[in-house]
């Protein structure tokens, strides 16, 4: 349904996000995990155009066979929201604080098609009751800040919802929540892609969201996705070094002692040739500082790394 | 005598029409050398106890003790001194944006009078290095840094003072997981070899299992259950951290989660605070508070008395 071929971004002149290659099928939950500043935001943004000044330099983007690179500013926005919509980290912000949901929900289906106020009103409620939202009149009536953020983020997700877009991008939707919260808004997602076969891309960096979520994670680093596959391959039989150190960074119920990493990733606008990842990592050897390759270890499962016999 | 008691502490926040109680009179004690960690969701009155503690905020009733003397009461806050110090959830926003990384170490002590200007100095270059930052770093501006190396430049101004206590709210709760196991790292070092106690606050339940000797599990401002850490997360007996812990999301494994109906506060009223969303109720809930009562080796409160999990 979507495909992403080579692409590159830069922001403000630095190159950011380098030869992203995915794709997502129908119905198809897609995670991608990385840590603060590894560019996954950047290459979601971009995807729809948000952000300005992340340009896209090279490679496209094919959506239901239209490369969105080719439409204009007119097309791009009939798309946004109808046949793709975003959903934010913090859904409260994201809202407009001097109007009721009632008017969010209106104004978001009337941008894209004609409907009575009271049609709407019928629509959205009908969808609330459906996400297992309580009191729904008292909701409509309400204003964005006179709900819990858990409350709002599972509204902006049903506001998304109402054009019934085929794809939903969702840019870290439970960063800013209580595990409570994170909880029921992964099962409101769950539910969406059962009963609407929406697919979804969800940006995260917590791993147990998108473990719970995510049909094909794509683990990014420093620009790069370094590795690719469904969710059982990466989590449980991860092939890049850098996938395999995060993983142990998670804090564990059973008392472990998390590992972290040392050192920091490189700058954006450093030159960079190589493995972004060769200066941090164990298995260092003078290959690394030729540009990585995909290594396939089964069918749909690739790294960018150059040391396949060691892994 | 136990480093830090704190005893039936309360705090009110008074609005025009109505009051809130943030926190309803709770106690606990912290050993030296010891790490406490509570922990609850977000509006339980977590951050408000540790501001409490630390004499950020005057108390609404209760008392607190720290190395023998009881510190509350008085006019004046931030009477706490130096051997209590504070490091928090967003460290570049703790700083001030002038200075270099050296300079906001040296401020640390220097409040208190601590050292001549020499050795105010020394002690800052060593207790930098200490925490892991390289000697490049000590002219570099806040801004400069990124937020791990921001967190330890905060517990490196802390530890300048000698502290006996260092109260961490959220203070790892912004950073990503490679970084946090890395200010983990370092938190358990200083335990061991400074013997340096810590109150830790944090939401993340999972982080405490490595961080935390025991831990306190608040709810709408009480400690609902207080133990020792493994035990509790291995074998909750409050329904309400049992719900805690079966909405956390497994990264690796293929234990199930709950989606839970529940909101993590409550207004004053008769009756445990949880008793809305409680599945295992009985004819006393509604009506009386439980105490906070010792069984099995740890503090639970509620009125049941059957097997916890099941």
């Amino acid at each position: 349904m979507l495909r992403v071929k080579k692409l590159c971004i830069s922001y403000e002149g630095i190159p950011i996000v380098k030869d992203a290659e995915f794709e997502v099928k129908e119905k198809e939950i897609i995670g991608i995990v990385g840590e603060s500043g590894c560019g996954k935001s950047t290459l979601l943004q971009s995807l729809l155009m948000l952000e300005k000044k992340a340009v896209i330099d090279s490679g496209e983007v094919i959506f239901r066979d239209r490369r969105l690179g080719d439409l204009s500013e007119e097309e791009i926005r009939c798309i946004r929201g109808n046949e793709i919509a975003v959903v934010f980290q913090n859904a409260a912000l994201s809202m407009d604080p001097m109007k009721t949901i009632g008017n969010l929900f209106y104004e978001t289906v009337r941008m894209h098609s004609r409907i009575t106020k009271k049609e709407c009103e019928k629509r959205a409620k009908d969808l609330m009751k459906k996400v297992r939202l309580a009191d729904v009149d008292r909701i409509w009536k309400s204003y964005p800040f006179e709900l819990s953020g858990g409350m709002c983020q599972r509204i902006a997700i049903a506001a998304a919802m109402m054009n019934q877009p085929r794809l939903i991008l969702a840019d870290e939707p439970t960063s800013a929540l209580d595990v409570t919260a994170q909880a029921q808004v992964v099962a409101l997602m769950q539910y969406l892609r059962e009963e609407f076969g929406t697919s979804m891309i969800v940006v995260s960096h917590n791993m147990g969201v998108i473990a719970q979520l995510a049909d094909k994670i794509a683990v990014m680093y420093s620009g790069n996705i370094v590795e690719w596959g469904t969710a059982g391959e990466v989590l449980h039989s991860p092939g890049h070094p850098y996938t395999k150190a995060l993983i142990n960074a998670i804090p564990r119920m059973d008392g472990s002692i998390p590992k972290g990493i040392a050192g920091r990733p490189p700058e954006f606008s450093e030159k960079r040739t190589g493995c972004p990842f060769a200066p941090r990592c164990g298995k260092r050897t003078a290959v690394c500082s030729g540009r990585p390759e995909k290594i396939f270890l089964s069918e749909e499962h690739w790294i960018a790394c150059r040391h396949m016999d060691k892994i | 005598m136990a480093l830090l008691e704190v005893r039936g502490l309360k705090k009110n926040f008074t609005g025009k029409n109505e009051t809130l109680h943030a926190v309803k009179g709770i106690d606990f004690t912290i050993e030296e050398g010891e790490c406490l960690g509570l922990v609850g969701e977000s509006g339980c009155g977590k951050s408000t106890t540790a501001n409490m503690t630390a004499r950020l905020l005057k108390e609404s009733e209760g008392d607190i003790f720290f190395l023998g003397k009881r510190i509350n009461g008085g006019k004046r806050l931030c009477a706490a001194g130096k051997e209590m110090q504070m490091v928090f959830q967003n460290p570049a926003d703790s700083f001030n944006p002038h200075y270099s990384v050296l300079e906001c170490v040296m401020q640390g002590a220097r409040y208190y009078k601590l050292y001549s200007k020499s050795e105010l100095k020394e002690r800052a270059m060593e207790w930098i290095k200490y925490v892991g930052l390289k000697e490049s770093y000590l002219e570099k501006k806040i801004g400069e840094l990124s937020g791990g190396e921001c967190q330890r430049t905060a517990i490196a101004r802390a530890l300048i003072c000698n502290p006996a206590l260092i109260i961490c709210d959220e203070a790892t709760s912004a950073l990503d997981v490679s970084v946090q196991a890395q200010v983990v790292e370092l938190i358990r070092k200083l335990k061991e070899e400074k013997k340096v106690s810590f109150l830790f606050i944090t939401h993340d339940l999972a982080l405490t299992s490595s961080v935390c000797d025991r831990i306190a599990v608040m709810y709408s401002g009480r400690i609902v259950e207080m133990g020792e850490t493994k035990a509790i997360l291995q074998h909750p007996m409050h329904p309400y951290t049992q719900l805690l812990l079966s909405c956390v999301l497994p990264a690796v494994g293929d234990d199930e989660y709950r989606v839970p109906e529940c909101s993590s506060f409550r207004g004053a009223g008769d009756g445990c605070d949880f008793y809305e969303f409680c599945p295992k109720i009985c004819t006393q809930c509604k009506d009386r508070v439980p105490d906070l009562q010792e069984r099995e080796g740890r503090m639970t409160a509620c009125f049941q008395r059957g097997d916890p999990d099941e």
